[in-house]
């Protein structure tokens, strides 16, 4: 049974969302791994990486499972759902923000918008 | 509210009681006097035997004031407060020496700890260390955390605890500067120490003197000077806790 993420994307930084993106072209890997591959377009810290991986794995959108190595232990990280239900998990969240928010208004417009036709 | 003045009025009328109150008294401030002139000559175990003692001195005039034969004559009311204070007193001396015992289990038992085995790389460093070091090797235990950090405890069972952060984090060369860090506090046999410090700092108003603030930096510094020692150089345990202090401060944004 596919994991559906949980809280929504909504709130990640931009470096969070290039994370996932890379683990996503990945399927997994390593803190180091990701930092290789993007320091190379941007100024970032080894540490700042760790950290974000962590954050994300404490909102689960992250797994991640320890593997020995030559040097000790390492984390390995994956996603914990495919690109397209958590962008669909983060599609709902948002309608539904709207309809709480506005609640009759939100739900006119998406039929108006939406709406079957006769 | 008067019933209790005159049963601490009448308590204090006996000589008898006078003497032991004041006596009491007078052990724990000599107690204490002898732990800030010794210190520095003395073993951990002592202060603490010491510092523990004091302790005791301080609180046996109210334990003797409560069970007194006086007041439990004249007043219901402090039998009962006995009957409190006393079972409360036994839960804390229960609890506290469950936590010395039972806390190094929990945290070895833990679903989020892994013992390392005699055939990883890291417990063989540790062989290595403790041999050099002259005290027995002790268990090794990996943290699934991502935060960095290590910590030891050196008594019931000495252990090492590392998290996967800082395994993660560090150069070979800075984790084994850590690793000598952490076998010098067993070498001291500090964590009766740390464990003490925090105990006073929950329960007594001791620790607003921070009494044990210096013999735990001293704690501290001689475990780094070990580390130095035995890499001849300060640059991989410097190296080591810039590189936690940065990840703190990036975790902190």
């Amino acid at each position: 049974m596919k994991k559906s993420p949980q809280k929504l994307g909504s709130g990640l930084g931009p470096l969070e969302k290039e994370i996932l993106e890379l683990l996503w072209q990945k399927q997994q890997a390593k803190v180091r791994d990701i930092y290789d591959v993007l320091k190379k377009k941007r100024k970032v810290a080894h540490t700042s990486i760790a950290v974000l991986l962590d954050r994300l794995h404490e909102r689960k959108l992250v797994k991640r499972s320890i593997e020995t190595c030559r040097g000790g232990y390492r984390y390995v990280y994956s996603p914990a759902s495919e690109k397209e239900d958590y962008q669909k998990a983060v599609l709902r969240n948002s309608v539904d923000n709207l309809i709480e928010r506005f609640g009759n208004i939100a739900t006119a417009y998406f039929d108006e918008r939406f709406g079957k036709k006769r | 509210m008067a019933m209790c003045y005159e049963c601490v009025n009448t308590f204090i009328d006996k000589p008898v009681n006078q003497l032991v109150v004041m006596l009491s008294i007078v052990i724990a401030l000599l107690l204490l006097g002898l732990f800030l002139i010794l210190r520095k000559q003395l073993r951990n175990a002592e202060k603490l035997g010491l510092l523990y003692s004091f302790v005791f001195f301080m609180v046996f005039p109210f334990a003797y004031y409560l069970y007194a034969r006086t007041c439990q004559k004249i007043l219901l009311s402090c039998q009962m407060a006995q009957s409190l204070v006393s079972s409360g007193v036994v839960a804390i001396v229960v609890t506290i020496l469950l936590s010395f015992v039972v806390v190094p289990f929990i945290y070895m038992l833990s679903s989020r700890s892994k013992s390392i085995t005699q055939e990883n790389v890291l417990f063989r460093k540790m062989e290595r260390h403790a041999r050099k070091m002259g005290i027995k090797t002790p268990s090794v235990y990996l943290l699934d955390k991502a935060e960095p950090y290590a910590f030891s405890i050196s008594h019931i069972h000495p252990s090492i605890f590392l998290t996967m952060g800082i395994v993660e984090l560090l150069k070979p060369k800075e984790l084994d500067a850590v690793l000598l860090h952490e076998l010098a506090h067993i070498q001291q046999k500090s964590s009766p120490l740390k464990f003490t410090n925090t105990l006073f700092r929950l329960f007594t108003p001791i620790s607003n003197f921070n009494i044990l603030y210096s013999e735990l930096n001293e704690e501290e510094k001689d475990a780094d000077a070990v580390a130095v020692r035995m890499q001849n150089t300060e640059r991989h345990l410097l190296s080591a806790k810039q590189k936690v202090s940065e990840y703190q401060k990036q975790a902190a944004i």
